[in-house]
């Protein structure tokens, strides 16, 4: 990987960004009403607008003001919660280790499960597992998130008793350290696992898919004719191509990993970002809406580049520009 | 030469059977086919692409794929030893270090992502568990040297895609001769190679075998890289082996009209026009499996057909010397002149 | 999205092929009939057309009005409602029939805007090429990065959630895949005969596109369409899920929501639309998939 090439592709960022902040500036003023609503939500009293007002530039020739919207946003200012009088990028940052929580624990879930998943079908095409888990993921790919996380709730949860239903702590539990931590863990496996599901699917079907192809190869007929044990031929030889396009599968697909947690997150009532977002939506608290918004697209931006980063660096053949 | 010391075979392949599935319902890519190679000896495998050659050699080390190929029938002897009934860990330690193989494309047959040095380390390090990393890459070094990659220590940094084809070849070479096996089965190793470096890489072979008594089984459907390396030939039409011989009676004398009408395909320089002459020249089936008849689709003797089909030719020794030939017209063929070749002739 | 997809260079954007190329000259009864001779595609076309037709004729087959109370609150499924009563003791079953009119109506428009962008950029993208190319390909990067879902519902939550507003939403931030199937197609059948042949005969550009190219650039867009429409439609049920339907219309995602609360209690009222929509998804990603088997096979 060249530095050029990473100084190239990083710069390919900026008209993106711009993009999105852009969107998100039309959005303001294309609400109805004053924009200073978007920016500083709907009952706050006229000195506090017209410091917002002053702020975010809102007297100036629309240009300025879009100049003034991108620094202000450079300086992580999206605004203020007209609900909780405080401002939008604090009260996002608070929600964000929890939704990260359950997204990266999906996201490593899916990957170790949709590789091995992928292995365990292919290495017997066509055969009973093969049809198992291919026909499972079709259908679980097609359930839509919210569904999945009811049907595990009322099976798994309600039902069997398995887990809890809902929250991220046990309520009136003043459990500390190790036990917190398995506190936080049993009320993680279910929503972690549903929103792994989907993700599982789309690796699942590239695994499989790249396998099939390699496992019948020349060079995993070099690799078993060296007398490699057939799990060192798998791990070592043929999984080693189909998992490049997985990475940046599971890359490409950071936005939908995230809209599914915000799904996730309502139906177990994990104290993340589509909590806030719920509560947001149901008050009308627009200013907190479009911080997530923005937070998001960056962070999706953010994630498809370092996808590409770490394929070209995966694949030598790839050339660098 | 052939047991003349009362050695054992390094490989022997008895009565082997292979049947594929396919598409079109099954199809026996191997028939009865039985083949001896004596250590520094080198057998050569001949037939049109189809003819089960390279099926004969997978299924030898069980490497056919999987779940089309299988082994229907036969024997494959190694150190006295069955590789067919060895579990799967026993044939893990037998492939590489007892028996060796390289195939037709180096460029594919090596592992695209993975530096040339990683490659022929594992080879190294597969059947020398305890041996360190560095040593192990310290061998690895060594064995490109051997095999005669320049300033190997530096270029086994890179990429299969950044070699050429010979050199990858030699890295083949050099895995397969990691822990100096009695067998290397050599599937069409120079085919993908362009003149000169295919006899380089021949050459290397046959010093290899020198220094080691490495017994070659030489698969190619070319005639002249067969008359260059082989001491012994056997030819093979539809998955049966139809005519066995020394190399020197087989070019000179050969005694079934499927060998026959193979070497008169040959393009000879001495004869006018160059082109061979047509009535004994193979009708092309490459692009699908071979016709499964045990008799071509026409016979170069012009002898009929519904005979042969009725009573089978089988595979039985005719004019001496262990030569063999599935013909009832063997003899015929032996005494006639119209087939003879100076071996000279196949030499590029 | 996954398999079957356009083969994309990472970063560069560039669909290198669609996967399907060769497809053409199969007439299209012959691609039916083998669509429909796979199990897969037979689930697929059979799902798909049962979504269709209870879209179109729900409305007037269904037992209830799915806004009347009829009745008693939350009993379980039972030869009078099949799928059981929700809360106020409205017909579950009503409202689901009901309910695949609004998503087959999304579908649909989503579609008609989805392909008519992804038609003119894709097509205009290979038809220039050089610089507009590469203008109107970083225009698609740009919309494919863009998260769909949070859009919807910011747009959603400082506009108002109705169904007009949600279709233009969807529509216009769900083409770049077809925009970039489309453009490959077009630069593989550019180079063909009888565009050649069209061109000797005096066919003018547009002409040539509209009337020769298109038309045979169809079945493989068609089948990158159903993968769109099958997210289109998951993206329009979790808005509903999260109160960002249209408050005046019955959708599967808003009924999925109303379960929610009662998800202890009635199980029905999570079961059964969340079994509509995950069949509807199950039915067009099976039919895209046989229709770019049937179609990656004939070549």
């Amino acid at each position: 990987m060249t530095l050029r090439y990473l100084g190239w592709r990083l710069l390919q960022v900026v008209p993106t960004a711009a993009a999105i902040l852009l969107i998100g500036f039309l959005l303001i003023h294309a609400a109805p009403g004053d924009p200073v609503l978007a920016l500083a939500g709907q009952s706050g009293d006229a000195e506090y607008y017209a410091f917002v007002r002053d702020k975010f530039g809102l007297d100036e020739p629309l240009p300025v003001q879009l100049a003034t919207y991108v620094g202000q946003v450079a300086q992580a200012d999206l605004g203020t919660s007209y609900l909780q009088g405080r401002p939008v990028a604090e009260i996002i940052a608070e929600r964000i280790p929890a939704t990260l929580l359950l997204s990266v624990t999906a996201l490593i879930l899916s990957s170790v499960g949709g590789v091995a998943l992928g292995a365990f079908a292919a290495t017997r095409p066509h055969g009973l597992r093969d049809v198992t888990a291919t026909g499972a993921t079709l259908a679980v790919y097609a359930a839509p998130v919210f569904w999945l996380g009811q049907l595990a709730i009322l099976v798994l949860a309600a039902g069997l008793g398995w887990f809890p239903v809902q929250g991220m702590t046990s309520p009136r539990s003043d459990a500390t350290g190790m036990a917190a931590a398995l506190d936080v863990a049993h009320h993680l496996a279910l929503p972690a696992l549903v929103l792994a599901s989907q993700e599982i699917a789309a690796v699942f079907r590239l695994t499989r898919v790249g396998l099939l192809g390699e496992l019948a190869s020349d060079h995993v007929r070099t690799a078993r004719a060296k007398g490699l044990a057939e799990w060192r031929v798998l791990v070592g030889h043929a999984l080693r191509r189909p998992l490049i396009p997985v990475v940046t599968v599971i890359g490409g697909r950071a936005g939908h990993l995230l809209s599914g947690a915000i799904v996730t997150e309502i139906v177990f009532g994990w104290p993340g970002l589509g909590r806030l977002l719920l509560s947001s939506l149901q008050s009308r608290d627009t200013p907190v809406v479009l911080g997530i918004f923005l937070v998001v697209a960056l962070f999706v931006v953010v994630a498809n580049v370092g996808t590409d980063l770490a394929y070209r660096w995966l694949d030598p053949r790839v050339h660098y520009r | 030469m052939r047991a003349a010391d009362g050695r054992a075979p390094a490989l022997s392949i008895r009565n082997l059977s292979v049947r594929y599935d396919t598409v079109h319902g099954p199809v026996h890519a191997v028939d009865d086919v039985s083949l001896d190679v004596w250590p520094g000896e080198t057998v050569g495998l001949v037939g049109e692409s189809g003819c089960g050659k390279t099926a004969t050699a997978l299924a030898a080390l069980g490497l056919l794929p999987r779940p089309a190929g299988r082994v229907t029938a036969g024997r494959v002897l190694v150190g006295g030893r069955d590789l067919l009934t060895l579990g799967r860990r026993e044939l893990q330690k037998v492939r590489g270090a007892e028996v060796a193989m390289i195939f037709q494309d180096p460029m594919s047959a090596l592992h695209p992502a993975q530096s040339i040095l990683a490659q022929v380390t594992e080879a190294v390090r597969v059947h020398a568990v305890d041996l360190s990393a560095s040593a192990a890459r310290e061998r690895a070094v060594a064995l490109l040297d051997l095999v005669g990659v320049p300033d190997a220590r530096t270029r086994a940094r890179s990429y299969p895609h950044e070699w050429s084809g010979g050199m990858r070849q030699r890295a083949m070479i050099a895995m397969a001769v990691a822990h100096r096996p009695r067998v290397l089965i050599a599937d069409e190793p120079t085919t993908a190679l362009d003149v000169t470096v295919q006899a380089q890489v021949l050459e290397l072979l046959r010093r290899l075998q020198d220094e080691h008594e490495l017994a070659i089984v030489l698969i190619s459907h070319d005639l002249g890289v067969i008359a260059e390396m082989a001491d012994r030939v056997a030819v093979m039409y539809a998955g049966r082996v139809v005519e066995s011989a020394t190399a020197s009676a087989l070019f000179a004398c050969p005694r079934h009209p499927y060998t026959a009408g193979l070497l008169a395909s040959l393009p000879r320089l001495d004869r006018e026009g160059g082109a061979p002459r047509g009535h004994s020249r193979l009708t092309s089936e490459s692009g699908r499996p071979a016709v499964r008849l045990p008799l071509p689709p026409r016979c170069a003797l012009g002898q009929d057909r519904e005979g042969c089909m009725a009573d089978v030719p089988r595979l039985r020794p005719t004019g001496g010397a262990g030569h063999q030939a599935a013909c009832h017209h063997a003899e015929e063929l032996g005494a006639g002149p119209g087939h003879r070749l100076v071996e000279a002739d196949l030499r590029r | 999205m996954t398999e079957p997809g356009p083969t994309i260079v990472p970063g560069t954007g560039e669909v290198v092929s669609s996967g399907l190329e060769g497809m053409l000259g199969v007439p299209r009864q012959q691609v039916v009939r083998r669509l429909l001779r796979r199990p897969a595609g037979l689930a697929g076309a059979a799902l798909t057309t049962l979504f269709v037709l209870t879209g179109v004729l729900g409305p007037a087959l269904v037992p209830h009005d799915p806004a009347a109370v009829v009745g008693p609150s939350l009993s379980s499924p039972s030869l009078a409602y099949p799928m059981g009563t929700d809360a106020l003791g409205r017909d579950l079953f009503s409202a689901v029939v009901v309910g695949a009119r609004t998503s087959l109506v999304v579908a649909g428009l989503v579609g008609v805007l989805v392909l008519t962008i992804g038609m003119v950029v894709g097509t205009l993208s290979s038809w220039w090429g050089g610089w507009a190319d590469d203008a109107l390909m970083r225009l698609t990067e740009l919309f494919q990065v863009l998260p769909r879902f949070f859009l919807a519902v910011v747009v959603g939550a400082i506009f108002g959630s109705t169904l007009p507003l949600l279709v233009l939403v969807l529509g216009l931030t769900s083409w770049p895949l077809l925009a970039r199937v489309v453009r490959a197609e077009v630069l593989i059948l550019k180079q063909r005969e009888f565009v050649d042949a069209a061109r000797v005969a005096g066919a003018s550009g547009p002409r040539l596109v509209v009337r020769e190219i298109l038309p045979n650039a169809l079945p493989a867009v068609s089948a990158f369409l159903g993968l769109v429409l099958a997210q289109v439609l998951l993206i329009e049920a979790s808005l509903g899920f999260i109160g960002l339907g249209d408050p005046d219309i019955v959708s599967w995602g808003y009924l999925a929501s109303q379960a929610q609360r009662f998800l202890r209690v009635a199980w029905w009222m999570s079961v059964f639309p969340g079994l509509a929509i995950g069949l509807t998804v199950l039915g067009l990603n099976l039919l895209s998939d046989a229709i770019s088997d049937v179609l990656g096979s004939s070549r």
